[in-house]
């Protein structure tokens, strides 16, 4: 079975997102915490869109994940939100309810490399 | 505040580039976090909105700050209903603002340039260009700041005296006429000086002109220095000034007359060539509502002639019941008189 590290390197490469903040572990700390907290959110908001065929609500929450996932450097999970907003936008929700099965998984295992990075003492370390 | 100085500075009216001020207006957390650590480092004084509606309640209510950044979509009022907000509003300065924003098509590019933003980044945005862009805002900014010095020294020679720096006679009668009509809304009394040197002439003629302007300096600060914080003085004429008292009693007016009166005669003027007595006559009048500028300057300069006829270097306060003597004045068929 992998190490926890290599898992967290395969899903997500902190040193991209710690190149975006210039080198600030500090500021990428607080930034990961926030997300932690919003994302859950962002993610309750997008399912109310789908199941009420709220369109814009859809459009509005996607696109803050969007934007949130390609700050960190997660091109995948943001190309999903970027889906939805699209799909908000034309007010066309066919698919968005297996898409969003697919979100959620990729933004509990993000969430998840996000916390155990939290939890080492040096973003950048060898192993971290 | 020295005699030879202006004794009103024009104002600074905006600050230094280190200490410009910032607003972002940003819904999403994690970039109003971003932006606001970064502005921080950078130097900014930073406020932050955490949407379009909050952040017009800050520009509404406050001075608005230098560099404007608005993102883009935030729900209710977005970043371009913003930009046209900003854009309608009346500013004293003009402020600079950058859309933030996710949205990259040219179309949407130039939809935010046409609501009024100067620039724009698209997110998510990087920490140089970010950067670069500022340093762009800061530049228009410091060209903006020479201007409006540029303007507000012209304002100013256009309204204050060049010898005394003192309001010109034309500020002087506009703001006569501007705290009358206060006072009359407001039901408070305004009283007014006028102020002559006595025996300027002489003095001109004996010292010379360069003597007489610096005793006319030295008069010009020894009477704003008289008179009440808040009240005006002007050079109305060569050796002519006129001080308004807004909200002024009659027994404040004799008493601030009597304060320049002495302000100028107990001390001897002090010039380059010469020490100088010098002495000034005054005439005050204090209206009640509804007085006519004109009319209440006639009286000020009727007590003013009255104190030079009756022995100089002092105050005599006139009486002035305007809208009476002035409607008698008017059904008689005259005319107003002027000073």
């Amino acid at each position: 079975m992998p190490e926890p590290a290599v898992i967290v390197r395969a899903l997500w490469d902190p040193a991209d997102a710690l190149r975006r903040v210039n080198g600030s572990e500090t500021l990428l700390r607080q930034l990961i915490q926030i997300f932690l907290e919003e994302a859950p959110k962002q993610l309750e908001n997008l399912q109310h869109g789908i199941d009420h065929s709220d369109a814009k609500a859809l459009e509005m929450a996607a696109h803050r994940l969007r934007g949130e996932l390609n700050y960190f450097g997660l091109p995948n999970a943001a190309q999903k939100a970027r889906d939805f907003e699209r799909m908000g936008r034309e007010g066309n929700l066919q698919g968005a309810t297996e898409l969003f099965c697919l979100f959620r998984a990729e933004l509990s295992a993000a969430s998840k490399a996000m916390q155990h990075l939290l939890a080492t003492k040096a973003l950048t370390a060898p192993g971290a | 505040m020295h005699n030879s100085q202006a004794p009103i500075v024009p104002p600074v009216i905006v600050p230094p580039e280190s200490s410009l001020t910032v607003l972002i207006a940003e819904d999403d957390p994690i970039f109003r976090r971003l932006l606001q650590s970064w502005l921080q480092n950078w130097g900014y004084q930073v406020t932050t909105a955490e949407n379009g509606a909050e952040a017009w309640e800050i520009l509404r209510q406050s001075k608005t700050p230098d560099l404007l950044i608005f993102d883009w979509m935030m729900p209710g009022i977005d970043g371009l209903e913003l930009c046209r907000r900003i854009r309608e509003k009346q500013c004293e300065r003009y402020p600079y603002v950058l859309l933030l924003t996710g949205k990259d098509e040219k179309q949407d590019i130039v939809n935010g340039l046409n609501a009024g933003a100067d620039d724009y980044l698209t997110k998510p945005f990087d920490i140089d260009e970010l950067r670069a862009r500022l340093r762009a805002g800061k530049r228009i900014l410091s060209l903006q700041h020479e201007l409006i010095k540029a303007r507000e020294a012209l304002r100013f020679d256009a309204t204050h005296d060049a010898l005394t720096g003192l309001w010109s006679r034309g500020a002087t009668l506009h703001l006569l006429g501007a705290e009358i009509q206060r006072g009359s809304r407001a039901h408070s009394s305004t009283g007014i000086l006028m102020v002559d040197l006595d025996h300027f002439k002489s003095v001109n003629d004996t010292y010379g002109h360069l003597t007489g302007d610096e005793v006319l300096k030295e008069a010009a600060y020894r009477i704003s220095q008289a008179v009440r914080s808040y009240d005006f003085v002007g050079r109305y004429g060569g050796e002519e000034f006129i001080a308004i008292l807004n909200n002024c009693t009659l027994d404040e007016l004799r008493t601030v007359a009597e304060r320049i009166r002495s302000a100028v005669a107990d001390v001897p003027i002090t010039t380059r060539t010469a020490a100088v007595n010098a002495t000034v006559s005054i005439g005050g009048v204090v209206s009640s509502d509804q007085a006519h500028d004109l009319e209440f300057l006639a009286t000020a300069d009727s007590a003013l002639y009255e104190a030079k006829r009756t022995g100089r270097n002092r105050v005599v306060i006139g009486s002035c019941q305007p809208s009476r003597l002035l409607e008698a004045h008017l059904e008689k068929g005259g005319m107003v008189a002027h000073a």
